[in-house]
């Protein structure tokens, strides 16, 4: 489960998370699973340059 | 009943030019961020290409310290006026980006503009998105020590959720991008000392009678129920301060310490009171809501703030948060990264993760997310439907937006020039004495409307190509689908 994944890296004298995670209504889960689909898409491409590139100059 | 209340929103956000084939790993962006503004103003009409706009809707738009497109909302009395108006920010930036994006096609440059509602960046830069209250002025100079403890620990509610790599390279899950770098309870300086609440003397109106507090700590809000919540909690909390209600006894030893617990571990916190005690962040929410339930508000759409604060709580004190898994930010983000994580069959760890949350973010209609999960019912909205597509244009009726809304209009259909800000309005061709608007209720001017009403008959007209207001209502694509 995502939750016991997460729950793997936490440091060591963190509490456990309160949430779990939260599911989609059942009667939209096929449309969700498209969105998830379409998130390959998205990732097809320089996804990492992309995360790398995403550097501003500070706000506010 | 409490007093009416004016409440804005500013929202700085980030801005990328991406390469639109494919590259070698690391190499640098087609163009600077400097760059990237250029062009996402170079697209719009000649009026709009000045970099500190009031629009239409009595918004405006402009670029901050670290060239980040800004928008700010019109004075609203409503929270669903703020959530429209919001959200009509968006979806000019969003056409702003590709129009840019098809005219750096059209000269042969592989590059696509992406305008980011989030708060951070790859090497950690903090961005803001800034709430605006109009209080009394001693209720900004006095303010009551609990007001900290109420924000430090609303990030349970109204984070964005984020993930964090640590140095060593470990993946968390976190409730709040912003939390973290927050580093006073008050200052006067948003850039170094990024407070809670910024001191800064700015009200826009008659001092005398008005302050602005600014909440600076939050983080901006995909998800507009979330924006509903965080603006219409925040709302009953100051009505109840102004109605001789209090929050000093559950004032906090060091709320930026228990913002930073917030941010990390959300509802579950523990936090230190001033006078000893150690409570949840749940249970400290909890006990402001139970003191602003039940009251009567001016500001239109406060009730259902406060009933989504009463399901979320009573979720999160469950631990069953379905019923609100589709109105929290940050349960919703986290839905979507850890049904990527199940669909990919990848782990937490995989550094794509850092990609799909960006495009959590990306008000893209094709490389964002949130129109496609509003369709697929897992992420709600408050906005009535065709309430966001008409904020592109109207201000609203009942604050003195709609005085500078119809100016800027009238001035930008007939190509005068004029100077406005927040508080004035002023023709400057042919020159006419400035116009002060010092009242934020004042819905109409009866001097700005004789104003406007000789812009638009008596002066020779100057359009140059389509104006600013036609080029807002053009090309805004399917603003309908999913409210």
């Amino acid at each position: 489960m995502a939750q016991d994944q997460i729950r793997e890296h936490r440091p060591a004298g963190e509490p456990e998370p309160v949430e779990p995670p939260p599911a989609p209504a059942a009667a939209a889960a096929h449309d969700f699973s498209q969105v998830l689909a379409d998130i390959d898409d998205i990732l097809e491409t320089n996804a990492l340059t992309f995360v790398q590139g995403f550097v501003q100059e500070g706000g506010e | 009943m409490a007093a009416p209340r004016i409440v804005g929103l500013e929202t700085e956000y980030g801005l990328v030019a991406a390469h639109t084939e494919s590259v070698p790993p690391g190499t640098p962006n087609p163009l600077t961020t400097a760059e990237a503004i250029a062009e996402l103003y170079r697209g719009t009409p000649q009026a709009y290409r000045s970099r500190n706009r009031f629009l239409p809707n009595g918004g405006r738009l402009y670029v901050d310290l670290g060239s980040h497109p800004e928008y700010a909302t019109a004075e609203c009395r409503s929270i669903p006026d703020v959530v429209a108006q919001d959200r009509a920010g968006e979806a000019i930036l969003r056409g702003m980006a590709e129009r840019a994006t098809i005219a750096l096609a059209e000269r042969g440059v592989p590059a696509r503009i992406h305008v980011l509602k989030n708060n951070r960046d790859a090497a950690g830069h903090s961005f803001g998105c800034h709430e605006n209250y109009l209080v009394r002025p001693e209720t900004a100079a006095e303010l009551d020590p609990g007001f900290a403890a109420f924000l430090a620990t609303r990030p349970l509610l109204t984070g964005g959720g984020a993930l964090v790599t640590d140095p060593d390279g470990t993946r968390r899950w976190t409730f709040s991008a912003r939390a973290p770098m927050i580093l006073r309870v008050l200052s006067p300086d948003p850039t170094r000392e990024r407070p809670m609440v910024l001191t800064r003397a700015e009200p826009h109106a008659d001092a005398s009678r008005h302050a602005r507090l600014q909440v600076t700590h939050g983080d901006s809000n995909v998800t507009d129920t979330t924006t509903a919540l965080k603006l219409g909690l925040t709302v009953a909390v100051l009505d109840l301060l102004e109605d001789g209600g209090s929050l000093a006894d559950l004032a906090l030893g060091d709320a930026v310490a228990a913002l930073h617990a917030v941010g990390r571990e959300g509802a579950g916190a523990v936090v230190d009171l001033a006078d000893g005690r150690r409570m949840t962040a749940r249970d400290l929410q909890e006990a402001v809501l139970e003191r602003v339930e039940g009251r009567e508000h001016a500001v239109g759409g406060v009730a259902e703030a406060l009933g989504l604060t009463r399901r979320a709580l009573d979720a999160l004190r469950s631990g069953d948060t379905a019923p609100v898994a589709t109105e929290l930010d940050h349960l919703v983000k986290h839905a979507v990264l850890a049904g990527y994580v199940t669909h990919a069959g990848t782990s937490w760890d995989d550094p794509r993760l850092a990609r799909v949350e960006l495009a959590f973010h990306d008000l893209s209609a094709r490389h964002g997310l949130a129109d496609r999960l509003r369709a697929a019912g897992a992420m709600a909205s408050a906005a009535e439907p065709g309430a966001v597509a008409a904020a592109v244009t109207v201000p609203p009726s009942d604050t003195r937006a709609a005085v500078r809304g119809a100016f800027v209009a009238a001035v930008e259909e007939t190509g005068q020039q004029a100077s406005v800000s927040w508080a004035h309005v002023r023709l400057d061709s042919p020159p006419r004495p400035q116009l002060d608007l010092p009242d934020p209720f004042a819905a109409h001017d009866d001097a700005v409307a004789a104003l406007v009403e000789e812009i638009r008959t008596s002066l020779p007209h100057h359009p140059g190509g389509r104006s600013g207001l036609g080029w807002l209502r053009h090309g805004l694509g399917d603003l309908e689908r999913g409210g």
